[in-house]
């Protein structure tokens, strides 16, 4: 009894574990949420959350999965008041759409994967512009979310040290391949 | 490459790793394509949830603003270091300039409550009103919401006007028990009815996702000047006549120059105006010559929300509460 109870336990603690990137990625949501307004509210917050998703697409899809994912854009939802499965769609596409080009991306350099986030910034920002235009039925402005993207590029290599640190905790390169 | 295979770890990570990671992607995917479809065919349906998912996380929220505020107000400490002797000069002129506007104030006012004695004219309605701290900003490129940590406990229903010490900030779209949501007169979904001091002329300002929402709804070869103020009105009965919001941007187009900008206060106050009708579900205007409904007959506005008790409610006309 108690060995299955300890079987249970480690098996928790590993789930937590390999929870890491979400449990991240949502603290970071929290804290980009939170009212400091900086730069007087004319430069937006960068996406966190699609550099995480992009991250992990490439360098450990199965500690991202896309249940993850879906969790990650329903709390956006939740949290900015935008439609529900807004950007759990945007997201999941996101995420399908970096996947696949996954074999491209591992193992290219620093500017390269860079190269390729801000790719897949640039095709989101006009996706998440096209589902938004048709959701609300006019057009929205192009240029706040054009924006954020160019934020998100920007910020992007501070993201993917911090995630690539994580990343060393779970595994080794040479399982992630 | 076997013992890479047994080795891996992860949440989906075993031989049939690849395609449970495909099907669970477009199942996935399907799901949030529902929910969007769902969520634009019945408007609200999901404020129930949202409401509850926002009064679990508010104490997160919560938490992170405090520190979030102190940085915001070092760093503003930090800027205006370097500035402090120009805004000090400035300060001055300005002091002066409104100790001569607030005699000239009284006097008005003496005035004014002379001339609505002589003409018996029924005074506004004093308006309460409950103070809350923003705990999370969510203005992306996308949406316009900010979140206060007060709600219905503390009286807020949905449609109240938010001000700051600027002017109106917008209004309550959902209220939890002690959160509330507040919908950004700059986001696409803000409509809100406005006069134009001056031209007596009334609009609808809509949002847009920019900082400067547009007037529509102007009346046929109306004209405006770049400058001129603009409150609410009371017409519709969502908000209290005399909020200051703006003024007319010199654009080209009709567009408003919001006095509260994109800058954020800490504190925002939520004013307890009851509106007359729901803003989401108000039935649409008769047409002329239509038969009014019976009195007392259902006419699907939904009733007044009942007002809970404030915690420190206070009373103060709705000008003084602002200086626009």
């Amino acid at each position: 009894m108690l060995e299955y109870l300890q079987i249970g336990i480690l098996w928790a603690a590993r789930q937590v574990w390999y929870s890491m990137p979400l449990l991240i990625t949502l603290v970071a949501l929290l804290l980009a949420l939170a009212p400091l307004n900086l730069f007087q509210g004319y430069a937006p917050a960068p996406d966190i959350v699609l550099a995480s998703v992009f991250f992990w697409a490439i360098f450990g899809p199965q500690f991202l999965p896309a249940w993850a994912v879906f969790v990650l854009g329903l709390t956006q939802d939740f949290a900015t008041g935008a439609p529900i499965g807004f950007w759990a769609l945007i997201y999941l596409s996101a995420y399908g759409f970096s996947l696949s080009q996954r074999v491209f991306f591992f193992g290219r350099t620093v500017r390269g994967v860079w190269l390729g986030f801000a790719i897949v910034a640039i095709v989101t920002a006009f996706a998440t512009w096209i589902a938004g235009s048709t959701y609300f039925m006019r057009w929205l402005p192009l240029g706040p979310i054009m924006l954020q993207a160019a934020v998100s590029i920007i910020v992007f290599p501070l993201v993917a040290k911090t995630f690539l640190f994580v990343r060393g905790f779970l595994t080794t390169a040479r399982e992630a391949l | 490459m076997a013992w890479d295979r047994k080795r891996r770890r992860g949440f989906d990570s075993g031989p049939l790793g690849f395609i449970t990671r495909n099907l669970s992607i477009a199942f996935l995917v399907v799901v949030a394509f529902v929910a969007l479809v769902v969520a634009r065919a019945q408007d609200g349906i999901f404020d129930g949830v949202r409401e509850t998912v926002t009064d679990a996380t508010a104490p997160v929220m919560e938490v992170v603003a405090v520190p979030a505020s102190e940085f915001k107000r070092w760093s503003d400490g930090v800027s205006s270091f370097f500035s402090v002797y120009e805004e000090n000069q400035r300060l001055r002129e300005e002091n002066a300039r409104l100790q001569t506007n607030l005699t000239e104030l009284a006097e008005l006012q003496r005035k004014t409550r002379r001339y609505e004695e002589l003409l018996k004219v029924r005074p506004d309605d004093a308006i309460t009103f409950v103070a809350a701290r923003v705990i999370a900003d969510a203005t992306g490129p996308f949406v316009r919401t900010v979140l206060v940590n007060a709600g219905r406990e503390q009286g807020l229903a949905k449609g109240q006007a938010v001000v700051d010490e600027r002017g109106l900030l917008g209004r309550v779209i959902t209220a939890g028990n002690r959160s509330a949501r507040i919908l950004l007169l700059t986001d696409l979904n803000s409509r809100i009815p406005v006069l134009i001091e001056g031209s007596n002329l009334k609009a609808i300002m809509v949002g847009d996702n920019t900082s400067s929402p547009v007037l529509e709804y102007l009346p046929p070869g109306s004209r405006i000047t770049a400058g001129a103020r603009i409150v609410t009105t009371p017409d519709g009965g969502v908000f209290p006549p005399g909020i200051a919001v703006g003024k007319v941007s010199d654009s080209k187009s009709p567009r408003v120059e919001l006095f509260t900008g994109e800058a954020r206060a800490d504190f925002v106050r939520i004013l307890k105006y009851m509106p007359s009708v729901d803003v989401d579900q108000a039935p649409p205007e008769p047409l002329p010559g239509a038969i009014a409904p019976k009195e007392g007959a259902a006419t699907g506005a939904p009733t007044q929300p009942a007002a809970a008790t404030p915690t420190t409610p206070k009373t103060t006309p709705v000008a003084a509460l602002l200086p626009g």
